[in-house]
């Protein structure tokens, strides 16, 4: 089942001398299908992320719709559309994203501690899965404290694809990461692809065109 | 980890000092409540003791008494003190109109005791006319009191049983009174013959102030009911009209000076609850909203893990719930340690009367202390969770690019 | 074998010593019993004071020995002596050793009550320190 975005348009306010609305997304349309990988690229501002926070339900888009199977997402309420991102949606969001009291492996199986659900033997086995191919499998225990910019990422990668999502969104996931890493995250998603996945991949690195079913390119809020 | 009940503790933990200084805070308030509001509500207690034990309209006593405060020092202040006027006043004042039940009271101070120097104040009452002491010797010891029997209050270190010494008389304690937080819980209690034993002994030791007392002719105040259709004024004022060298006091007045002082102490003490209760209020407001920006972008990434508003809201208010619940419980155990364990001391510094209500009402005080700390706490934190719920994920996110 | 000394131990260790130090010096200042009479005598109060500020000697002698010893299971049964020692102490006063005859008197009103809660709590930290302390922290 696709995620397609209709028409979606992002207005912020802005003070500036002609008009204080700012259009950071216009009449955009988007469809992310199972099984591939999407990658968007762009010069900074031209609404990349605007793009990505919309269609993964974080942030509400001034006109247009996001379609999941036939509903529009923002038409549910804040529970119901909470519960389908945890469910459905995993997220790797800009910066660092650590809960800093928690450790690595507490922080990677948060989604299921979100809605109490159990972490039984096969989540655990999956998790320590995940850490070995992410190459943090040392770091399980460590606090966030301890842990470089990099391996943050590597881990805040883990957490969004730990409860096998349908959709995933990576807003810059190499963004600290050397040539090495960058490659081994961009196989990483290609893999969570071909596993079944729709993956959209926000990024400048060049080398994403390599693992994309599709590249797109914005500026100034529109595809080019 | 089992879920958000892990995160809230594990994110209270994160932070010991933060955590270690709100806890200390409700600690601080629980006990200001409850300790404040338990001395209160002895001290009321206190005085509605008083008033049960003077239980009477009108206390006559010899004139001398009154100059040196000594009548007045004895029943408020639990000094020691004796002092006695012919039994031909007696009945003069029973002679005055309005002068309904009418009781003698003889007053001794023993010299020494069995164990200490300190000296205790003796009271004979006479059972047959009695009717302020009686109720209460009661409801301790059902039979009438025997000759070289007492009883005693509940502050003297002596029980059922015990052998007593005054002036070499042996005595027996029939019984311990109850505690009533005022000076007649270091009182001992005879019957009027007992005590004329007593004081008869204290003369033939040489050891008591007077020396031309005959026991049997003398007696140290007279209490007075009044008849229905007068009131005490009226009858205290026909007395020191009529009756001289003699002094008639309305209870009421006497009391009126501990009430005033009651009052006082029962401001500042409201006050100082008030003061502490905003103080804590406002104190654990800007800590839960500084905690709550401090972590501003992980309650950002818990939404985007899937976490609803009501979750985050939920989050915040069970850190402030437990921090609540430790310090309140931890304070109100302090609390009660203090109240129980030095209310003498806290009745002696005040010297009001003093007396802790029963238990089912500290009980209610302390649920009452905690239930209003853990309240005080969640609404603060009810600010900061309702800020929280509102977050614009997005922006937050997008923040520090 | 040199073995990295508990943290948690040395936590209790230090509570217990400050805790039976506070009990000793304090009977003989702070919350002392009442004074001498007028004429010389000391009250009976005076031997509960004696005899708190010898249990106390007591006490703090075993939390000494157990910041110097560092052996845990050692360590875990002096901690389980101090509790009896310290009930002991807590029952002198008015049970094992008559106070004064009146309760508004220094010795009830505020050396007993003082006595009773440190030793209280020094039982409470004792008996919590033998069942926490162990070899592998």
């Amino acid at each position: 089942m696709p995620l397609s975005a209709e028409s979606l348009t992002k207005n912020f306010f802005r003070e500036s001398k002609d008009s204080n609305c700012f259009s950071a997304v216009e009449e955009l349309s988007l469809r992310l299908e199972e099984g591939t990988v999407t990658v968007l690229t762009g010069r900074s501002g031209g609404g990349k992320t605007t793009v990505l926070n919309m269609m993964s339900g974080l942030l509400v888009p001034t006109k247009g719709r996001v379609l999941l199977d036939d509903t529009d997402i923002y038409s549910l309420t804040d529970k119901e559309l909470s519960k389908l991102r945890n469910d459905r949606f995993g997220v790797v969001p800009q910066g660092q994203t650590a809960i800093h009291s928690l450790n690595v492996i507490e922080n990677i199986l948060l989604p299921y501690a979100i809605y109490g659900e159990k972490t039984d033997d096969a989540v655990r086995n999956r998790a320590d899965d995940l850490l070995q191919r992410l190459d943090i499998a040392q770091l399980s225990s460590a606090k966030p404290a301890q842990l470089s910019g990099g391996e943050l990422r590597r881990m805040a990668i883990a957490r969004a694809v730990i409860k096998k999502p349908n959709f995933i969104f990576a807003d810059e996931p190499t963004g600290d990461l050397d040539d090495e890493n960058t490659k081994t995250v961009f196989e990483f998603f290609r893999s969570a692809a071909d596993e079944g996945a729709a993956v959209l991949i926000v990024t400048h690195e060049e080398c994403a065109a390599e693992y994309a079913d599709r590249v797109i390119k914005m500026a100034s809020g529109k595809i080019v | 980890m089992k879920g958000f009940k892990d995160l809230t503790v594990k994110s209270l933990l994160g932070k010991p000092v933060r955590t270690a200084i709100l806890v200390l805070l409700t600690v601080l308030l629980t006990l200001t409540v409850l300790d404040g509001s338990l001395t209160e509500s002895s001290l009321e207690t206190g005085i509605d003791s008083l008033e049960a034990r003077l239980g009477a309209d009108v206390m006559v006593v010899p004139y001398s008494a009154t100059t040196k405060q000594k009548f007045e020092n004895i029943v408020l202040q639990g000094s020691t003190g004796y002092f006695y006027m012919g039994k031909n006043y007696v009945d003069e004042i029973s002679r005055i109109e309005g002068v309904g039940e009418m009781s003698e009271q003889f007053y001794l101070a023993s010299a020494s005791t069995s164990c200490c120097s300190i000296p205790v104040q003796i009271i004979g009452y006479d059972p047959d006319t009695d009717f302020t002491i009686t109720p209460w010797v009661k409801k301790s010891y059902g039979k009438k009191l025997d000759t070289y029997d007492v009883v005693v209050g509940n502050d003297l270190n002596a029980f059922v049983g015990d052998i007593l010494y005054f002036y070499g008389v042996r005595v027996k304690v029939a019984a311990k009174l109850e505690k009533t937080g005022t000076s007649y819980d270091t009182t001992v209690f005879t019957n009027a013959d007992t005590i004329k034993e007593l004081i008869r002994s204290s003369l033939e030791l040489k050891m008591n102030d007077f020396s031309d007392v005959d026991p049997d002719n003398v007696v140290s105040c007279v209490l007075i009911n009044v008849a229905d259709g007068y009131n005490a004024e009226e009858v205290t004022n026909n007395i020191n009209l009529h009756v001289k060298k003699v002094k008639a006091i309305q209870t009421k007045e006497m009391i009126s000076g501990v009430s005033d002082s009651l009052s006082g102490v029962s401001s500042v003490i409201g006050i100082l609850i008030g003061a502490v209760w905003v103080l804590g209020a406002v104190i654990m407001l800007l800590a839960f909203t500084m905690s709550v920006n401090e972590r501003k972008k992980e309650f950002a990434v818990l939404r985007v893990m899937g976490a609803s508003r009501g979750k985050l809201a939920s989050l915040v208010i069970k850190e402030a719930l437990l921090i609540g619940l430790a310090g309140s419980l931890l304070g109100t155990l302090t609390g009660l340690v203090i109240m129980i364990g030095f209310g003498g001391l806290i009745e002696q510094l005040l010297g009001l009367p003093f007396l802790l209500p029963s238990a089912g009402a500290v009980i209610g005080y302390a649920i009452a202390a905690v239930a209003l700390t853990v309240v005080t706490g969640a609404d603060a934190a009810a600010v900061s969770a309702f800020r929280i719920s509102r977050i614009d994920t997005g922006v937050i996110l997008r923040g520090d690019n | 074998m040199y073995m990295k000394r508990s943290k948690k131990a040395l936590v209790f260790d230090i509570i217990l010593l400050v805790l039976s130090s506070v009990l000793t010096i304090g009977v003989k200042t702070v919350f002392s019993a009442c004074e001498k009479k007028p004429d010389g005598m000391w009250m009976s109060c005076h031997w509960a004071e004696q005899a708190v500020f010898a249990l106390g000697i007591a006490l703090i002698a075993m939390a000494v020995v157990n910041i110097v010893l560092n052996k845990t299971d050692l360590k875990r049964g002096i901690a389980l002596a101090m509790v009896p020692t310290a009930l002991i102490t807590a029952f002198v006063p008015n049970v094992f050793i008559d106070l004064c005859m009146m309760k508004d008197m220094h010795c009830h009103e505020v050396m007993r009550p003082a006595v009773i809660i440190i030793s209280a709590v020094i039982a409470v930290a004792a008996c919590v320190y033998a069942i926490i302390v162990r070899e592998k922290d």
